[in-house]
């Protein structure tokens, strides 16, 4: 009797058509049996539910799965026959695999496993030359021009700008003292050189974080009717709400704008790219190009270019791929070399050229931005690609 | 099952006893696409948590690789995994829905910090797995780092070691089987219950 209830309550379960009673009902149910029993019904729902095996397949989302699995027990890069791996190479090699996890499945696209097949040559020659990942920090340009190095060194100072208005730096982060007090329309801006991120709370509370090589203006206080800013380069906002007070973000040499009331978006001006690419995350915005006005939905990602009339929308844009870069992560989806290497120049301050022919080819995968440049070549596979890396910072391509 | 389709199969499943990701990949598929509907209804369609019970499952046959000879039917056994994750799956459901309609009657939020699907910790399981191997005596390191990094089959490390091909079974075997202990000190012991399973068939 029971075991008929249980499997009526699950088929309203799947069907999602549990009343409030029924799902206290099943819960209780599912505590108070022996847990073989349960798993025996949910076998006898399963073998009655096997598809049929022309079902389609989402072959790249099996593929990331099965190599996370098979990353589990690999990547430690040990060159098992070389007994004589000195201990130097041995720790290095640990500190790789180390920082190699954070990899999923990401590969070539003709399929090259550039996994693990690190051979000691390799080694050696990535202890050669290298180049260290970006970290936090900035630089602070007070209205008077002053220019303050923001950097994690665990000092704190207290600076004046010229209203008088004080600035504490505690740790690399910025603190405005008293500024309740602050009327006029002072403005500071914090930019980020290449291979530096940050991120900062306005005086309302809005919190923005900035990308290498950008930059936002901001007045000390939202004195006006709305709240402006301007950004350069890429950042990601998580606007506080306040409907009585429009947020505007103005970009830098540029007609366009975005204007919003409380909502989480990130804005890529990267002139390099030659677009500006905006992605609302949740609430809604209104973009204005200068010439087109268009309203954006969570999820929806506009390209808009500043001096075109055009628009370009994408729908049902992943969240996590426009977040990436705020945590910490490359991010590539079919990228070519180019969109590579520009992201890779930014963070690593580095500057690429490239010799012959471009390798053709796309990347696909994420990549953890605490690794040293070496390394995270290594794992797009570029030791397929060749390349050298001379002492002031130049990846020639060859 | 037909019986050619299950000769495919122990076919696969004899090379993944000796390290082929190829067939492991393709043992995957093939119970991605006869499982997939049962998980969509277990998941009440939320393809990610599909995907993600899957792959748990999946992840006890590699770690349980050296072992899947000893088992007779491994649909049936994995039809049982599947099962099991498929229940703690909707136990975790039931819960919140159960704990938020409280909260809602209530009006009181006082626990209102949800348990939420925690995927497995990938990250921390090959920290572990990476520790035990550096711990491994040199010999039978390398014999597990020709399988893994090099992807070499036991016989061609026979080979190429010119050692027999079960000190190369042996090792492997004995490696993971370290590997499951580490793993089930660190608090993984619920991702690798192959032996509690084993022992209804």
């Amino acid at each position: 009797m029971r075991k008929e209830r249980t499997r009526y309550l699950l088929e309203q379960y799947y069907n999602e058509t549990l009343s409030r009673h029924e799902t206290a009902e099943l819960a209780q149910i599912i505590d108070q049996t022996d847990q073989e029993e349960m798993i025996d019904i949910l076998t006898e729902t399963l073998n009655s539910s096997t598809a049929e095996e022309n079902i389609p397949i989402d072959e790249s989302e099996i593929k990331t799965k099965v190599n996370e699995i098979l990353a589990i027990d690999k990547g430690f890069q040990i060159k098992a026959n070389h007994r004589t791996i000195s201990s130097k190479l041995f720790k290095y090699s640990i500190s790789t695999a180390a920082a190699v996890i954070v990899l999923f499945g990401l590969y070539w696209a003709f399929q090259q496993n550039f996994s693990a097949n690190v051979n000691q040559k390799n080694l050696v020659k990535t202890i050669e030359k290298d180049v260290q990942p970006g970290q936090d920090g900035a630089v602070l340009v007070l209205s008077d021009g002053t220019e303050v190095l923001l950097d994690s060194s665990g000092s704190s100072k207290v600076v004046v700008d010229r209203d008088g208005s004080k600035i504490r730096i505690n740790n690399g982060q910025v603190v405005y003292l008293d500024n309740k007090a602050i009327t006029q329309n002072n403005f500071n801006s914090i930019r980020t050189p290449a291979g530096r991120k940050y991120n900062l709370t306005l005086s309302d509370g809005t919190k923005v974080w900035l990308n290498a090589a950008s930059s936002i203006e901001y007045p000390i206080v939202f004195s006006k009717k709305t709240r402006e800013v301007t950004i350069s380069g890429e950042a990601y906002f998580e606007v506080a709400k306040d409907a009585q007070k429009p947020f505007i973000v103005n970009i830098q040499n540029s007609k366009t704008n975005i204007a919003v009331l409380g909502t989480h978006f990130n804005v890529n001006t990267y002139a390099d790219n030659g677009n500006y690419k905006t992605t609302l995350l949740e609430g809604s915005i209104l973009l204005n190009t200068g010439k087109r006005q268009f309203l954006l939905k969570p999820n929806q990602q506009a390209v808009s270019q500043p001096l075109a009339d055009q628009i370009q929308l994408f729908n049902n844009i992943d969240p996590a791929s426009i977040l990436a870069w705020k945590n910490d992560l490359f991010y590539f989806e079919k990228a070519s070399i180019d969109e590579v290497m520009r992201d890779l120049a930014r963070w690593y301050d580095i500057e690429v050229s490239y010799e012959g022919d471009k390798p053709s080819g796309t990347f696909t995968g994420k990549i953890g931005k605490d690794l040293t440049l070496r390394q995270t070549l290594k794992i797009l596979g570029a030791t397929r690609v060749k390349y050298e890396l001379t002492e002031d910072n130049k990846l020639i391509i060859q | 099952m037909v019986n050619k389709d299950k000769n495919i199969e122990s076919n696969l499943i004899r090379a993944i006893v000796d390290g082929d990701e190829k067939a492991f990949e393709a043992l995957y598929t093939s119970y991605y696409k006869k499982l997939h509907k049962f998980l969509l209804k277990v998941t009440q369609n939320q393809e990610g948590i599909t995907s993600d019970i899957l792959q748990e499952s999946f992840l006890r046959v590699w770690i349980n690789r050296d072992r899947l000879m000893e088992i007779e039917n491994f649909q049936a056994w994995i039809y049982k995994v599947v099962s099991t994750e498929a229940l703690t799956h909707i136990k975790k459901e039931l819960h919140i829905k159960t704990k938020t309609d409280r909260l809602k009657s209530n009006l009181t939020y006082e626990n209102s910090s949800f348990s939420l699907q925690e995927p497995i910790e990938f990250t921390e399981i090959k920290s572990i797995i990476k520790q035990t191997v550096q711990g491994l005596p040199q010999q039978r390191q390398t014999i597990y780092l020709l399988s893994r990094e090099e992807g070499l089959s036991p016989e061609q490390i026979a080979k190429k070691l010119n050692i027999s091909i079960n000190t190369v079974y042996n090792t492997l075997t004995s490696a993971l089987k370290l590997i499951r202990q580490e793993l089930t000190k660190a608090g993984y012991g619920t991702y690798l219950m192959i032996l509690v399973i084993l022992g209804i068939f």
